[in-house]
């Protein structure tokens, strides 16, 4: 139990580091990059129960949120909600473990992540509902950069499991 | 078409739940000691990828142009270094030059002035005269033609023989125009006359052929001038020759002091 722990810790701290500390940091197109996200799609083939990503997630939000200029929650209520939905739509739609799956449940799972960010710092007041335009103005860079990490990732893990 | 949430209602429950204190401790400032552990913990972390980052967008945000100024900058800076380098190393070598002075002078009991080198003398004087050297004391300083000068380790490399208010000229010993009255130390005592011949080396004259000089013997000032002490050492013999047709020996010095680096020189002065 302690092992699981331990390792949940590391996980959620190097994705932490990661996002917020190394890629937050690259020139445009590399920052738009999402860790977050594409640990949440690649997590359900890794054989980890919802109940378990759930709260691995949730912590994730917490430490992402102590970093994040955004409001206190954002992170906190984004990533569980993308965990659900991911697994939704692993569950019912995306059970073979080919790369079109990954890459068509990678731009339905962007998709979500948009919306659901621009309606959260709506409703907290933090943007505009007006301004859904300013997302879709880096939809297309999010889109191109987070579908050729997928890939990426895709392979390594395929090489790593054989 | 039916679909399957697959996440358990009441899993789901306690989880929103969670969140849900979470975000009360949060407002409330309860949880603000566990967050502080947390931002303490992680932040050494970030920082090093953030570091990381931080490079690597430097690396991919610096354009050609970038690179060229950066090296123009880098090179002129080495430059400016190398300058620098060069005036440290001349200072440290003047810096054990004059501890050597500092050691020479503890044990001499003359009185000695320290003279920079300012400049050697042009080609044509050198043709006539020989080598010299023109150092930055002169007159005002108390200096007149005659006086001996040293180097550090207080071997003779040659003899003012003009002064000016300011500086001096120094013949070298291999200089025609530098002539010393010198003593060997070997069993006769010989004296000679010590003279420079074609800027190379040294030649003494008058030595009686009955004289038994040795190779290696060594030459001294012989104190028979009035404004060369004696004792001072000037060379060391290499070539001894008897000619039958002859009324002096051929006897030749290499001098002991090295010419080429000279920087600093001591004037000695009588007491």
């Amino acid at each position: 139990m302690w092992k699981r722990i331990l390792s949940l810790v590391v996980i959620i701290v190097l994705l932490a580091a990661i996002q917020l500390g190394f890629i937050n940091t690259l020139p445009f197109f590399w920052n738009r990059l999402n860790i977050f996200l594409i640990a949440i799609i690649f997590a359900p083939f890794f054989k980890v129960d919802v109940s378990t990503r759930l709260l691995l997630f949730l912590f994730l939000g917490l430490a992402a949120d102590l970093f994040s200029f955004y409001f206190f929650g954002y992170y906190l209520m984004l990533l569980p909600l993308l965990v659900i939905c991911a697994n939704f739509l692993v569950v019912n739609f995306f059970s073979v473990k080919s790369l079109f799956s990954f890459l068509t449940l990678g731009l339905i799972m962007i998709v979500v992540n948009n919306l659901l960010s621009w309606l959260l710092l709506s409703i907290f007041g933090l943007t505009k509902f007006a301004s859904f335009y300013l997302f879709l103005q880096e939809f297309g860079v999010d889109l191109l950069g987070n579908l050729l990490l997928i890939t990426v990732i895709y392979f390594l893990v395929s090489k790593i499991r054989r | 078409m039916k679909f399957k949430l697959a996440l358990d209602l009441k899993k789901f429950i306690r989880f929103v739940l969670i969140l849900g204190l979470i975000l009360i401790l949060h407002y409330t400032n309860a949880l603000r000691p566990l967050e502080n552990l947390t931002l303490r913990l992680i932040s050494p972390i970030i920082k090093v990828f953030y570091h990381s980052g931080d490079n690597l967008s430097a690396a991919l945000t610096k354009t050609k142009q970038d690179y060229q100024n950066e090296a123009e900058i880098l090179r002129a800076e080495n430059g400016k270094l190398l300058v620098e380098n060069a005036d440290l190393k001349v200072a440290a070598t003047e810096n054990i030059k004059l501890r050597e002075f500092l050691g020479f002078f503890g044990k001499d009991q003359h009185q000695h002035l320290l003279a920079n080198i300012i400049a050697r003398e042009n080609f044509l004087e050198s043709a006539r005269s020989g080598q010299s050297l023109i150092i930055d004391r002169g007159s005002s300083n108390g200096l007149y033609i005659g006086l001996p000068v040293t180097n550090e380790e207080g071997v003779v490399v040659g003899k003012i023989i003009s002064v000016t208010d300011r500086t001096s000229a120094v013949c070298l010993l291999t200089s025609s125009a530098c002539k010393f009255a010198v003593s060997l130390l070997n069993s006769d005592h010989t004296f000679g006359v010590s003279e420079g011949d074609l800027g190379l080396t040294i030649k003494i004259n008058f030595v009686s052929q009955s004289e038994k000089i040795i190779i290696g013997d060594l030459a001294i000032s012989s104190g028979m001038e009035a404004t060369v002490p004696a004792g001072l050492l000037i060379g060391r013999v290499n070539r001894a020759e008897i000619k039958d047709n002859d009324i002096w020996q051929n006897v030749n010095l290499e001098p002991l002091a090295d010419f080429n680096n000279l920087r600093i020189v001591s004037v000695i002065l009588p007491n």
